[in-house]
């Protein structure tokens, strides 16, 4: 499994261009590490949700990239049963500038790669490639991107997403308004609780305060998601969830404080609902995410 | 004997003319430049970038003129060309810069620029550029630091304490912002941004 990752990293990085010899000077190394917690409530089923991932971005100058992650979690449910999952992200990106455009272009290719102990291994073995196209103008007020991903899982199903993104800033860069399509289609209804597709949006408002004393956030965001979605490969957050069931809305708060020129954390709360569809079931997780960034 | 004088005169005429006509190129492409005419004037480099002695002065006069018409793309491969004809040259290095953060591409133009201050320590013209890319970057402390040594070498200029003075608000001190742009009227009375920062 290790060496079909890092031979994927290696093709993924190859096709991009990033891997151009280069002095380590022209690197910069940014890691994050990242913690969930999620507690279900209404569910007969689950009961708990923990994670905790470590993500490490490695640019070379401004126009090539790479991203690793690695995760692990454990979904316990009532009773005593408990679900282990490790999952590996490998992304690469590279911007093109063309003159004609008032912007850089930037394609990007990420793999995620997921096992767990599920007895019935539905949701083990999973892998996902994503492309995607995006585009930014000099200015950051206009944003769009276009993304794919294609996940097989075991027992005869493959899932298609396409992802339109609009992204707006005004006030001077203080606001930053992102709304993005999720379109799911499922090639076999009977293994996604009898849906054929599902969509929602995705829409994020951030905003970046004047500097202040020292418990006062640099950036906060709200989010929340509208629709239904299942089997959503979300490569912003490097996740996956292919151990949810059917997501009908989310609504999130989070806030970014700068430790230091090099050093943040972010705290986020929220909830999702969520629909089991064969069981007829509703409940909430109701969760906590943090993650501290450093850049080296 | 005859046709030997006839024809050394014919040389040296046609050479005459030859560099009549180069000094001619360059002054019609410097007052194509200063009547907004960039791409005529960077038209008139093209010749001149592929022989005699002046071909990097060309090189790099081409890579200006489209970065002035907003040809990012081909400023930067002239002054990576111009580069190439001399590897040593700080005004290929601080020429490539300007493209480089017309596309926000900080980190590569920094790049640049500390290749010049390697060599030259004190350029205030790599500095300059290298303060707006940590101003792009938004690394206040990084300019703060920066820009107050700047100023402590060139203590007549106000660009370095403007620079301080927007390092001290984003980092909200605003007390320190205050003062610093105060020094900035000291130096340049009418200064529109430290006047309006003052005023608010």
């Amino acid at each position: 499994m290790t060496s079909n990752i890092i031979r994927a990293a290696g093709i993924v990085a190859v096709a991009l261009g990033v891997c151009a010899p280069a002095s380590a000077a022209e690197w910069t190394v940014n890691s994050s590490l990242q913690t969930l917690y999620g507690n279900y409530n209404g569910s007969s089923q689950r009961q708990s949700m923990v994670n905790g991932g470590i993500l490490i971005h490695a640019d070379h100058l401004d126009t090539s990239g790479l991203s690793v992650g690695v995760n692990a979690t454990k979904l316990s449910f009532r009773g005593g049963k408990a679900l282990n999952q490790q999952s590996y992200f490998v992304s690469a990106r590279h911007k093109l500038f063309f003159d004609a455009l008032p912007g850089p272009l930037t394609l990007s290719l990420s793999g995620h790669w997921i096992n767990n102990n599920d007895v019935t291994t539905n949701t083990d073995n999973v892998s996902v490639i994503a492309p995607q196209l995006s585009w930014i103008n000099y200015a950051k007020t206009w944003y769009l991107d276009l993304g794919y991903a294609r996940s097989r899982y075991n027992n005869n199903l493959h899932v298609d997403q396409y992802t339109p993104t609009l992204g707006l800033g005004f006030r001077q860069g203080a606001d930053w308004l992102q709304l993005r399509g999720y379109l799911i289609h499922f090639s076999n209804p009977l293994r996604a609780q009898n849906k054929r597709q599902t969509s929602a949006a995705d829409v994020k408002y951030s905003h970046w305060f004047s500097p202040g004393a020292f418990y006062k956030p640099e950036n906060m965001q709200l989010g929340g998601l509208f629709g239904e979605r299942m089997y959503a490969v979300d490569n912003d957050a490097a996740a996956v969830y292919n151990l949810a069931d059917i997501q009908q809305g989310s609504l999130s708060l989070a806030a970014q404080w700068r430790l230091s020129e090099a050093s943040s954390l972010m705290l986020m709360l929220g909830n999702e609902r969520y629909l089991d569809n064969t069981r007829a079931e509703r409940y909430n997780n109701r969760f906590a995410w943090l993650n501290i960034s450093q850049n080296w | 004997m005859l046709k030997y004088l006839v024809a050394s005169m014919m040389l040296i005429m046609a050479a005459t003319e030859a560099g009549a006509g180069n000094v001619s190129a360059w002054s019609d492409s410097y007052a194509l430049e200063a009547n907004g005419k960039y791409e005529k004037a960077a038209a008139a480099m093209l010749p001149l970038m592929e022989r005699g002695d002046e071909k990097e002065l060309a090189t790099l006069r081409y890579g200006w003129l489209n970065y002035l018409q907003g040809n990012f793309n081909d400023a930067i491969a002239a002054y990576r060309k111009a580069l190439k004809l001399n590897p040593r040259s700080f005004d290929a290095r601080l020429g490539i810069a300007l493209p480089l953060m017309a596309q926000l591409r900080w980190k590569e133009a920094m790049n640049y620029l500390e290749q010049v201050l390697g060599q030259s320590p004190h350029n205030y013209l790599a500095h300059v550029r290298l303060m707006a890319c940590e101003e792009g970057l938004r690394k206040w402390e990084t300019l703060a630091r920066h820009s107050q040594t700047l100023a402590s070498y060139y203590p007549s200029e106000a660009t370095p304490l403007v620079y301080l003075a927007r390092a001290y608000a984003w980092q909200g001190k605003q007390d320190l912002a205050e003062r610093t742009y105060r020094r900035v009227l000291v130096r340049l009375p009418e200064h529109i941004e430290a006047k309006r920062y003052l005023n608010q």
